[in-house]
């Protein structure tokens, strides 16, 4: 028997998130269609209000929509005295445990942050679609300079950061480290989106591209050509890479060390 | 087969829990575990089963150390906590989960388990009382058939003829190669299954010592009247028509263990308990 890893035993702790919480992750699946649905329907009928607000719709979704799911997680499987117990005793080793509950956190996350980017994505395409260059171009947010981006990078990142800061001190939620794994995996996933951008998608056309990236935004190459011809443009500066990357890596390593659930007692 | 070496425990540092310990508990017998609130029946039995960590020495369990839970570990021993809540899942489904861990899990016993526990069929075991539920999950624990099994206060909530019932099952099920530890405070639900008993007290075990061993060399006597010589008499108990001695067994006839008097004597009488036990 190994002792490390067993396929069986390891997908037996997802059987029984699925028989456990599978109905309540479908119901946040479905909460999480039906905001996408209005917004789509916003965009297709009011879309100068959807390019005016669409930041704001993406910080409620990937925002609000993973904390629902990570909350459904961790408040109905992992938090509490007896459902730790339950998880510590049960006959998987301390790996298969780790690797599960990460994999909850990380796949759940990469979920909804890429159904909210495609959904984004979608709708930005019905926009620039159905709706002529000129009157696109005299819209307020429609031609985003290099500089107006970062900063709206930095609001958007320093509402991450305060939200994690929020949910470490929160002491009436739980304990500190319960708040640090809640949003280091959504941090971390913005932070490695900068990752990729840095080294590959720099100044990439993404005409192509089947999901729009976080904090970036389409701008034309000039403004004579189509939309087809947008780009999507990144580059992080040193500063950028510490506070966007290395911070958020530090704070996975303190995830990481909590996550080790062998060190976990009751 | 459980080996305590130089084993500590605390929660805070200032306030140790358990210091020095230094025992070794043998298969195949049903442990019964006893002491105050807050003695430290609970975390011991959480230790045992890796729930919590030596702060100094080794805790040993089947070769075993518990602290690494290793699932080789974890297969053969099962806990039992006082407070129980059962998933919200069907029982089939509990069934398929956590039977595939347990590889001497018997579906017979099981289904013997709950008509002995009068537990009705149900699809949704989470939906029964609180009482129902712990008569499910002890069902669960007894037909695992893991070598160790820990329970936390498992006579709790359940009705008096599941009581009998759960003691004949536990009687019935014991060989020497399985080995039961109990804590309990209700020290009548199963004073006649239990055959060894420990006794903490202070931070330290006061008593390891089987029920053989404690009635070969304490007798428990009921008088009419207080007895007149008190040197061999290590507690004396006013009841209800006469009076509840412990004393040395100087005639070396076996009486019955009376285990509520018994934990009461370790805690009012520590000193001589240990005394008796050791002549």
């Amino acid at each position: 028997m190994n002792d490390i890893f067993n396929l069986k035993r390891f997908l037996n702790l997802f059987r029984q998130l699925y028989y456990e919480k599978g109905k309540s992750l479908l119901l946040g699946f479905g909460l999480l269609f039906l905001i996408s649905s209005f917004i789509m329907s916003t965009v297709i009928f009011e879309p100068k209000i959807y390019f005016v607000f669409r930041w704001l719709v993406f910080g409620i979704v990937v925002f609000g929509g993973v904390h629902l799911f990570i909350y459904i997680l961790f408040k109905q499987t992992f938090k509490g005295e007896e459902k730790l117990t339950s998880l510590l005793i049960l006959p998987n080793s301390n790996f298969e445990k780790w690797v599960f509950q990460s994999i909850c956190v990380v796949v759940v996350s990469f979920v909804v942050l890429l159904i909210t980017f495609k959904g984004l994505e979608i709708a930005l395409f019905y926009v620039l679609e159905n709706y002529s260059i000129d009157k696109y171009l005299s819209l307020p947010e429609t031609y985003l300079p290099i500089e107006h981006y970062k900063s709206e990078v930095l609001v958007f990142l320093i509402l991450t950061y305060v939200s994690c800061i929020y949910y470490m001190i929160d002491l009436s939620q739980g304990s500190i480290n319960k708040r640090i794994k809640i949003w280091i995996y959504p941090t971390i996933f913005i932070a490695f989106n900068y990752v990729l951008k840095y080294f590959f998608f720099k100044d990439t056309l993404a005409k192509n591209s089947w999901f729009q990236y976080p904090f970036t935004d389409f701008f034309f190459k000039n403004e004579s050509e189509k939309h087809e011809d947008y780009l999507v443009t990144t580059g992080l500066s040193h500063i950028d890479i510490v506070i966007y990357i290395l911070l958020p890596i530090l704070l996975l390593s303190l995830a990481i060390y909590y996550f080790k659930l062998k060190e976990k007692e009751v | 087969m459980i080996t305590f070496k130089d084993y500590n425990f605390y929660y805070k540092k200032d306030k140790p829990l358990f210091r020095q310990f230094n025992f070794k508990l043998e298969k195949g017998k049903v442990y019964g575990l006893f002491g105050e609130n807050g003695s430290g029946k609970t975390t011991l039995l959480n230790a045992i089963c890796g729930l919590n960590f030596p702060k100094k020495g080794e805790l040993l369990v089947n070769d075993f150390k518990p602290k690494e839970r290793h699932p080789s570990f974890l297969k053969n021993i099962f806990f039992v906590p006082d407070s129980i809540k059962l998933p919200k899942v069907k029982k089939s489904h509990f069934l398929a989960i956590y039977t595939s861990y347990y590889p001497n899990f018997s579906h017979a016993d099981f289904d013997h388990f709950l008509k002995a526990f009068s537990i009705s069929d149900k699809e949704k075991p989470y939906e029964l009382s609180f009482g129902q539920q712990k008569k499910f999950y002890l069902a669960f624990a007894l037909a695992c058939n893991t070598s160790l099994i820990l329970m936390d206060e498992p006579t709790n909530g359940l009705d008096i003829p599941s009581k009998n019932q759960f003691r004949k099952i536990l009687a019935s099920l014991m060989n020497d190669e399985k080995t039961i530890i109990i804590s309990t405070h209700q020290a009548r639900d199963l004073e006649q299954v239990i055959d060894h008993i420990l006794v903490l007290n202070k931070n330290e075990l006061l008593i390891n010592q089987s029920v053989y061993e404690i009635t070969d060399k304490i007798a428990f006597n009921f008088y009419t009247s207080k007895p007149a010589y008190m040197d061999q008499v290590v507690l004396c108990e006013e009841t209800i028509g006469g009076y509840k001695v412990m004393e040395k067994n100087i005639e070396q006839f076996q009486t019955e263990l009376d285990i509520e008097q018994l934990v009461n004597a370790c805690f009012l009488e520590p000193d001589r308990i240990v005394k008796s036990l050791k002549n």
